[in-house]
Order: structure tokens, then sequence, then C-alpha cells
């Protein structure tokens, strides 16, 4: 009898425990699975909400979502409009813009010529992606619904550069407001929910939205950061997430054999590569640049980041770009220490290099282990998405690991990339060079096809004998998703149109 | 446990008892606030050795001296650090923990959108540990020397001695990959709480089984159990009704030293399982050079560490009628 | 009796009673299986520690890339296997050893002195002097050991050194409250009397004769604390904020081996075992030592 009291006051005690246990580990969070609700997992946090404030593929996923462009690029990566109704291009340097009328920011209010006007001066100024309309002189309004863009000179490729996240279309009395997106304010098919710092960004549909044959197909979509690659596959099996937007390449088959999961792949414009500071020693000595290019191991970085599945990059761009030119280096440690010994460093030298995220980890400690044999010792520093992305705008780096996915026009990646004007930008390197900014600028200015594909033809070979950084490769994009999904759809520079995605 | 809790409510129902525990609990709080301040401040100190200069880092290469002494002065950074301390506290009192580096938020917001998450995940772990613990270890001591005993003090040494991220990732690919019973990280929903929790409280468990073992034998062994046995007490009621009570408060104790292991161990738990606490919250600062997050975070991981030893020491008070003597 | 004498009967009582005590405790010791257990496996990471370089080569087998036999699974040639980027596994754990012994030893000495000097002074003298030592380790000791260690090597970034500061300073309340007691335990005993009698001065006293005496607890915390210290480092350096890569160390090969841990577990399999071993053996030892000198508890 006595014996029943102790044990039913125990069971009692773990009964309260285990309710105490489903109300704090319950209470929110219990994931309904209605079919009506995405979730995406990203390998990195966003670095921020503003449209402006970013130039990176994971914070565009959300931008893109939110708000809206005056073009956008299709799966094909040709330039559709967006919110653009019309335009015209009066002169050589002039171009008059139309908006759609009628289309409403998520606060109710009507976008205007005067948004748009305000929008693209404001991108101007905004430092991380200051780069893309840096061709722009003046943006005026002309009438309520129509501004007039007159560039510094004639600018081939200038719709392109329209499709930047980094000009988006911002409700001006929103930025006015001084809110500094806490709670940003779109024309997207998504409405802003819910950012909570490195955990998940949720957005709701927007039923509003102006472009009936684009509406967001699902009611809610959460993006959810799983940093660890392997997390993130097991996510899409056991269903916790619907698509993920990188596979890593180890759990290909992981994706590809699982009748559950449909596996995505599509070849890019994704160039990695390692970048040198030539501001900082010994990075400044164009012979210690070169013999970087000799002493990397591009095929054991392949085998270790890819699994073998890559392309290897041999210049600045992805083979496929007009003007393409492959550089002079192939792997030859012997060479690098030759070269290292003519710089002044024959016995070697320290270097850091700085990234984020598991596979850039893992191609930098290739590189580390490559840089052994010719006598360099590198020391990995790890930093987080945002912080890493800063310290390369600012310099703060001797050699960082990184990549760059390329818009259609070669300007679209040159330019941001190299001219002395984006320092404190893009341009990462800091190559401040006045014959790289002239073969920009010819480029940028050439409409004849032939005659710019033989500038950068020559721009290639230039930049690849500066050797500001290693090209290591290309890798095909691979996104995951569950089977029953529809409407996922890859664009060059992976997943795409996230607003059609629906179960 | 949970009359231990009913008893302890009922006695500040008491006055004349109540008031007793009540002037404990207030000198106990009187004690809490020094520490409190020191603690900051020792925190506030080694986080100022981080070298580099914060304005620069936040500015860039590119900006010019005169700006990085601008920004210097409108942080407050060439104040003395005794000065800054000061400042801190001040708007630390009002609830303001000042904005993060990284992304300008708010860091008391962003740390009381992720405290929670921790709370969950550690309050779990230290139920789960009490509730497996203690009747192992009382089991133990009574059967000493016994197959039980054997193999549950093993277990609680391989237990005390593995790192709870291998355990995480170890269970990860059990129950996770081959399994697939539980998810494998992230927060969603009571089944993604059962590992980290069970990770995080492997350790405790080891630990606080292996405390109630030894105190459990020590009051066994002493007279009075003996006496209560010899005057026909069945084993049973002597164990629950007068030893257990006894070799509670060494265990009790543990459970609070425990707590502050677990603290620790929820920055390796959370970053194993992707869970966002503030022990994540805290790693990802470090990787941001987000100083006043990361001082944040580990502010809050102190003050939550302190209150838990003041409830325990409260229990412990309760329980053990000698340490309220000294506050009559 | 003259002063000489009673220093030379004094030291007599000091050394018999040391020698029987430490005997004593190697008998009880001898007698703990899981003890000698414990002994034995330390002795074999001790061993692999020293005799690395004949087991296997620093340069070639545990930092040299080779993708060639990258991911092997355990066999003849590489018993535990390779790593992602093809170094023998076996052979970065032997190294590793090396690291987590010395790493654990050192930042145990670090607290040893640092805390154990404080410890030793507050116990010996008391008063007010005790009280704010005491106070200040509660202000240490109110920080999380983890966390406090976490916070040290953020501010001073991640390095070996810089590691061994933060897991020692992280432990020095522990060691300081266990010299402390130690110390009052002895302090008003006959023979410290006696010597305090022939004028001898306090940091003698203190260091010939209240420490060796009250060596005992010591020793068992400071056997436990280099297990801590030990799990300490690992974890650190799984979070990137210890041993950088490529040194081979336990905790970053762990963090290191993650993203494989589906198809080659034996990469998360072995670091994480030889973790476990070491501080297992270390706690084995400690609990055995704890048993011989106070039996009353076993």
């Amino acid at each position: 009898m006595k014996y029943k009291t102790k044990l039913t006051v125990y069971f009692a005690v773990i009964l309260m425990c285990v309710s105490l246990m489903a109300f704090a580990g319950g209470g929110q969070d219990v994931q309904e699975q209605t079919n009506d609700e995405l979730t995406v997992a990203l390998s990195a946090g966003i670095t921020s909400l503003d449209p402006q404030g970013h130039n990176d593929t994971k914070s565009e996923k959300v931008s893109f979502l939110v708000f809206n462009r005056l073009f956008k690029l299709n799966t094909d990566f040709k330039v559709v409009p967006d919110l653009a109704e019309s335009w015209e291009q009066p002169s050589e340097t002039e171009w008059l813009i139309k908006i759609k009328e009628g289309v409403m920011f998520h606060d109710g209010s009507e976008m205007t010529a005067e948004d748009v006007a305000f929008s693209l001066n404001r991108s101007k100024e905004m430092p991380k992606v200051q780069q893309v309309l840096s061709e722009v002189k003046s943006v005026d309004v002309v009438d309520k619904y129509t501004v007039k863009v007159t560039t510094n000179s004639a600018f081939a490729p200038f719709l392109y550069t329209l499709v930047h996240a980094g000009t988006s279309i911002l409700p001006k009395a929103y930025i006015e407001s001084g809110d500094e997106f806490a709670n940003p304010v779109g024309s997207g098919p998504y409405v802003f929910t819910e950012w909570v710092s490195g955990d998940k960004v949720v957005v709701d549909k927007y039923d509003n939205y102006f472009d009936k044959n684009n509406m967001g197909q699902s009611s809610k979509i959460t993006f959810k950061v799983i940093p660890e690659g392997t997390s993130r596959t097991i996510a899409l099996e056991t269903g916790e997430v619907d698509v993920i937007a990188e596979v890593q390449t180890i759990d290909k088959n992981k994706v590809s054999d699982n009748g559950e999961l449909k596996l995505h792949e599509v070849p890019s414009t994704r160039l990695n590569f390692f970048e040198m500071n030539t501001e900082k020693a010994p990075f400044d000595n164009q012979l210690v640049r070169q013999a970087m290019n000799y002493a990397i191991d591009k095929e054991a970085i392949i085998i270790v980041a890819l699994e073998g599945a890559g392309i290897q990059a041999d210049s600045v761009l992805a083979p496929s770009f007009l003007g393409y030119k492959a550089g002079p280096y192939s792997y030859n440690p012997e060479k690098a220490k030759e070269l290292f010994a003519q710089a002044g460093y024959p016995d070697g030298f320290e270097i850091t290099i700085t990234t984020s995220g598991d596979d850039r980890k893992r191609m930098a400690e290739v590189i580390q282990a490559s840089l052994m044999d010719v006598g360099v010792t590198a020391s990995i520093e790890m930093l987080e998405w945002g912080t890493f992305i800063d310290s390369a705008i600012n310099g703060n780096f001797e050699s960082l690991v990184l990549a760059w996915t390329s818009n259609p026009d070669p300007d679209a990646t040159l330019t941001p990339r190299f001219f002395s004007g984006n320092i404190n930008g893009m341009n990462f390197s800091r190559i401040n060079d006045p014959k790289i900014d002239q073969m920009l600028k010819d480029g940028r200015e050439e409409l004849d096809l032939g005659q710019r594909e033989k500038t950068y033809n020559e721009f290639h070979e230039y930049v690849m004998n500066q050797a500001t950084m290693v090209p290591l490769f290309v890798n095909n994009i691979l996104v995951g998703s569950n089977a029953s999904l529809k409407g996922v759809e890859l664009s060059p520079q992976g997943l795409w149109n996230i607003e059609k995605i629906h179960f | 446990m949970y009359h231990f809790l009913i008893k302890f409510i009922a006695v500040i129902k008491y006055e004349q008892i109540g008031g007793t525990v009540l002037k404990y609990i207030i000198r106990r709080l009187l004690l809490l606030l020094p520490v409190m301040l020191g603690v900051i401040f020792l925190v506030f100190f080694i986080i100022s050795l981080t070298p580099g200069n914060v304005a620069s880092m936040i500015l860039g290469d590119g900006a010019t001296d005169e700006r990085i002494v601008e920004l210097r002065e409108e942080m407050g950074l060439n104040d003395p650090l005794i000065i800054q301390y000061g400042r801190y506290m001040g708007s630390l009192l009002r609830g303001d923990m000042g904005v993060s580096y990284a992304d300008g938020r708010s860091v008391a917001g962003e740390i009381g959108q992720r405290f929670p998450n921790t709370f969950k995940l550690t309050i779990t772990a230290i139920i789960l540990s009490v509730l497996i613990s203690i009747p192992i270890g009382v089991i133990s001591a009574t059967k000493q020397y016994s197959i039980f005993d054997n193999l549950g003090m093993i277990l609680a040494l391989i237990g005390i001695s593995m790192p709870s991220f291998w355990i995480g990732l170890i269970l990860i690919i059990a129950f996770s990959l081959n399994l697939g019973w539980f998810p494998s990280g992230g927060m969603s929903g009571v089944m993604s709480l059962i590992l980290p929790a069970f990770t995080l409280a492997i350790a405790s468990t080891a630990s606080i089984t292996r405390t109630t073992r030894s105190s459990m034998l020590e009051v066994i062994r002493q007279d009075y159990i003996n006496t209560a046995k010899a005057k026909g007490v069945s084993k049973n009621k002597v164990i629950t009704k007068h030893a257990l009570r006894n070799a509670l408060i060494p265990a009790i104790t543990v459970i609070g030293l425990e707590f502050g292991v677990l603290l620790g161990g929820a920055v390796l738990t959370e970053t194993v399982f992707s869970w966002p606490g503030i022990g994540r919250l805290m790693v990802q600062s470090i990787q941001r050079k987000d100083t006043p997050m990361v001082l944040g975070c580990i502010i809050v991981f102190t003050l939550s560490f302190s209150i838990v030893n003041l409830l325990i020491d409260i229990l412990y008070a309760y329980l053990d009628p000698r340490i309220k003597e000294n506050y009559k | 009796m003259n002063a000489d004498v009673l220093e030379i009967k004094t030291e007599q009582l000091l050394k018999t009673k040391k020698r029987s005590q430490l005997f004593d405790v190697w008998l009880r010791l001898k007698k703990s299986k899981a003890a000698i257990a414990g002994l034995l496996l330390i002795g074999i990471f001790i061993f692999m520690a020293i005799l690395a370089p004949v087991l296997v080569s620093y340069e070639d087998d545990a930092l040299k890339m080779n993708v060639r036999v990258r991911l092997q699974t355990p066999g003849s040639d590489h018993w535990f296997g390779t790593d992602e980027l093809g170094r023998d596994i076996f052979a970065r754990i032997v190294y590793g050893t090396r690291i987590s012994l010395f790493v654990g030893i050192i930042s145990v000495s670090i607290a040893l002195t640092l805390g154990g000097t404080l410890g030793a002074i507050a116990g010996y003298y008391g008063g007010k002097i005790d009280n704010i030592i005491m106070r200040f380790l509660d202000v240490l000791l109110a920080v999380p050991a983890v966390l406090l260690a976490i916070t040290i090597v953020a501010a001073l970034g991640a390095s070996m050194l810089n590691l061994m500061i933060a897991v020692g300073v992280s432990n020095i309340p522990g060691f300081a409250r266990v010299v402390r007691a130690a110390v009052l335990s002895v302090k008003d005993q006959e023979f410290i009397e006696a010597a305090k009698a022939i004028g001898a001065k306090d940091h003698t006293i203190i260091l010939r004769h209240v420490l060796p005496n009250s060596m005992a607890p010591i020793i068992v915390f400071a056997t436990l604390k280099v297990a801590t210290a030990i799990m300490a480092t690992a974890s650190l350096s799984f979070l990137g904020l210890g041993i950088q890569p490529p040194t081979p160390e336990w905790g970053s090969m762990l963090a290191g081996g993650r993203s494989y841990i589906r198809d080659h577990m034996y990469i998360v399999l072995y670091p994480g075992m030889a973790i476990v071993l070491t501080v297992l053996s270390l706690n084995l030892i400690g609990d055995g030592l704890r048993d011989a000198l106070d039996p009353k508890l076993k």
C-alpha cells in the first residue's frame, strides 16, 4: 500500500514533467503540415532586409519576393519587364521608362515615378550596390508613371543592370519614415512578416500583388537557416523543409536516389575564386600573385569540395561568357617556388585566408595544404557570412575564398569586380589600374559585338597577368526539393521564382 | 521532489517559519547584487581586451583617420573602462544592452527573442536529468555492489566523459539519419526538442546520479537509519522518509552547479542541433565580431545561472534546517 | 629542547607522514580495478604522445593532403581511415593526443598556480584577506566555466596559447577553493604550530609544510580537472574557437568531419572515442585516488 503511494507520487511527477516538456516544446512552432506553406532552407542567414543593403544571393532570395525591380531575368537569363510597362531610347544615353499603373505597395500606397527615381538614386549611394548603377548620371521624374534615366555614355548593357536586387523600387515615404527596415515595405508577391537573425525569415502572400500572372502560390514562405550541409539534406529528407537552395555535393545522390525527393541541377555562372588583397603584402607583389596561380591545386579543391564534379576555372569569368580567354597558369609548385624566390620570398611567408561557411572552409583547407608544399603558411579565419562580406568590401583581409554568380552580360561582373571606383565595393582585390578601367569602359560602350568580344579578350589576358585572383572552379548548382512540389525553377543563379513554388 | 515543493510553498504560508526563509532570501539577493556587478565588470573587462580598433573595424580600411577618431568619440571608446562600464550598467538597468555591430538591431530584443528557446532546452534537460538520476542513484546506493549499481556507475562515468557535441553527432547519426525518428536540427515542435535535450542532459544525469548515490550511501550508514530499521520501520519507508531527504541536499547543490555546466553545454548543443537559442547566437556573434551581442549573451547566461543557484540555495535552506538557524 | 632539534623532529615527522601516506594511498589505489584500468589507459595515451614521431610522420601522415586516398574506410593501410583531405586519421589522433594532453596539463597548471596561490593565501591568513579573495572568486564562479573560456577566447582571438589561458583562468576558482579548504584542514595541526614556533616565515610554512600535507585533495582535483580541460579544449576547437586547422586536434577534427557523418561515420567516431577514453581514464584515476585517500566513502 505504502509502496503504491510512493509509485503514484513518482508517476505524478513524471506526468507533470512530461506535460511541462510538452508545454515547453510546443506552444509555438508546432508545424501542422498544411500544404499551403513552403519552407526553404538556406545555407546562411540573410544579411539585410534592405534590397539595396546587400549584394549576395541568399539575401536576394528574400528581396526578390518582397520587392520588385523595373526588369527581371527569366530562367533563361533574358531580360523581361517587371514593373516597367514600356521603354524607349530617345538618344544613346537616354532611357524613358514607363512603369505599370496601379502597383500597390504593401502599405496600400500606389507606386509612382517619384518612388522609382528616389530608389534608383538611393541605389547609387548605398555602399554595397553603388557599382550597379555607376553608369547612371541622373534619374528624373517625367510624369506620374514615367522616369528618364540618363547614362554617362552609351551603355550597352543598361537594362541588365536594372534586374539587380540593388535596383529594387522602394516606397520613398517608407524610407523617409526612418523605420530602417524593421518592417520593410515593398511591392512584391510576398509581405515581410518576421526575421529572426541567423535563424529564419518569414513572408506571407500579398493578395493585392499587381502581377496577377505571377501571384505567390504558397500562402506563406519560411526561409530557414541551416548552415551545416548534412543537416540541410536531412531536413529535406525528414520533411522539415521542402526545398534546399544548396545541396552539398556529397549528398547529391542522397537526394536523387530518394523517390520522395527531386534533385534539380543546372550549370551555373558561379565562379569560385581565391582573391588576394593587392594592397597588402605580400600580395602587393604581382609575381607573388602569379605564383599563387601556380601553387594552388585546383583539381584537389574540386575533388574535395565537389567530389570531382566541377569545371576548373582559368579566368575571371565562366567560359561561356563573351570574349572569354583562359589564363596561362597550371598547377606547378616548382614554378611557384621559383616565382616566390624571384619576388623576394625565398623562404615563403605567412598569410591568412578569410572565408565563411562549411564548403568554403574545406576549400580553404585544401588551399592551405597546397600552400604548405610551397613553403607558405596559411591560417584560416572563419567569419559569419555578413561579417565576411563586410570584411571583403572593406579590405579587412589578406586573401579570401568566395564565389561570384554572374549576370549574363560580362560587364555586370567585370565592372563591379575590377573597376577602381568599386574599391570598397565589390572590387575586393582593390586593384587600381587605369588600363583596366579604360578597357572596362571600352567594353561597356562598344556596341559592335565582334569588337566587344575582342576588347574582353584582351581584358582577360591583361587581368590574368595582373593575377588579382586564382580562379578555382565553376560548379553546377544543386537544388533539392520535395518531389511533390510544383513550380521549382532554376536559373544559372540557382533557385528562381520562388513565388511560383507550391504543393 | 514534488512533495518537497508543495511543502516548500506551504512553508512560506506559515508566517513564523516563512519569515526566516524570507530573511534568508533577502540576504541572498543582497549578496547576489555585488556579485552580478562584479561579473558584468569582469566580462566587460575581458571583452575590452579584444585587439583591434572597433571603430576602424566598423568603418573599414578605407576610412579616414579623422572619421575613426570621430566614431571612437561617438561610441565613447576613448573614455576609461570604468566610465564605459558605468554607462553600460546605466543602460542595462533600463533594459538596454546596446545595438548589434553586425546588423544594428537591438541586443536586448534579439536576446529576448531567443532566450525562451534556450530556457526550453535547458529546463527540459535538467528535468530529464533529475528524473533519471535520482531514482538510479537511490537504487544504486541501496543495492550497493549489485549488477545494477556497477552498471549504473560505469555508465555514469562514461556519461561524464563524453563531450556533448560528440554525443549530439552520434545521436543524429543513430536516431535521425538511420532511424529517422527525430529531426536532426532546428526548432520545430516537441520532436525537435528531444535529441538536443537528451544530449544536454547526459552529463548532468551522470554527475547527479553519482552524487545521489554517494550521499545516499553516507546517509544509509548513519546511526539513525539503523535505529529506524531497528524500530521495525520498513526498508522502503526508511529510504523514502529518512534517507532520501537528507541525501538530496548534496544532490540539489550539484543540480545547481550542473545548471552552469548545462548552460555551457547549451552553446555546443545549440550549435550541433541548429537550435535558435542564445548559445548559438553567442557563437554566431563571435564570428560576426559583434561585441555588444556577445556581452549581452554572456550576461544573460550568467544571470540565469545566478538566479538558478539562488533558487537552489533557498530550497537547500528549506531542506537543511541548520542553514535556516543561521539566519534566525 | 632547542630550536634545531625541534626543526629536525618536525622534518622527520613530516617526512614519515608523507611517505607513509603516499604508500598507503598506492596500496589502496592498487586494489581498485577501475583506477588501474584508468592508469593503463592514460599510460597508452602518454606512450602514444611521446612515441608519436616513431609511430607516424607528422608532415606526411597527419598534415599532408592526399586527395587520392581521401575518405578511405578503416583498413590495413589506414587503421582509422582517412579524412576528407586524405590525411590519416590514426596519425592525426596520435598527434592530437600530444596537443590534448599538453593543453590539458598546461591549462590546469595555470589554474593550479594562480588559483592555488589565491586559495593558499586565503586559507592561511583568513580574515579580511580571505574575505576579499573569496568574493573575487564568487565573481569568477558566477560565470559558467565553459562560457568564461569562450568569452576569453572570443576577446583574445583563437590560438593555442589563448585557449590555454582561457581554460586555465576559468578553472581558477575551483582550485582556489580546494587549496583553501586543504590549507584550512591542516593549518591548525601541531606540526604547523611547531614550524611557526621555530620562527619559519609564512611563505616557507605554506610551501614546505602546509601544501605538501594538503596535497591529496589537490591531486585528486587536478586529475579530474585535466579531464575537464581536455573536454573544454575539444569543445572550443569544435566551435572554431580553439586550435585551428590544419593542426590535428580532436575537437577540430570532429568539426571538419561533421559534413561526412552519413557515409563516413568513422571520421567523427575515432576522434570522439579518443576524447572519451582520455577523459574517462583521468576520471577513473581521479575517482580511484579519491577513494584511496578517503576510505570512508568506499
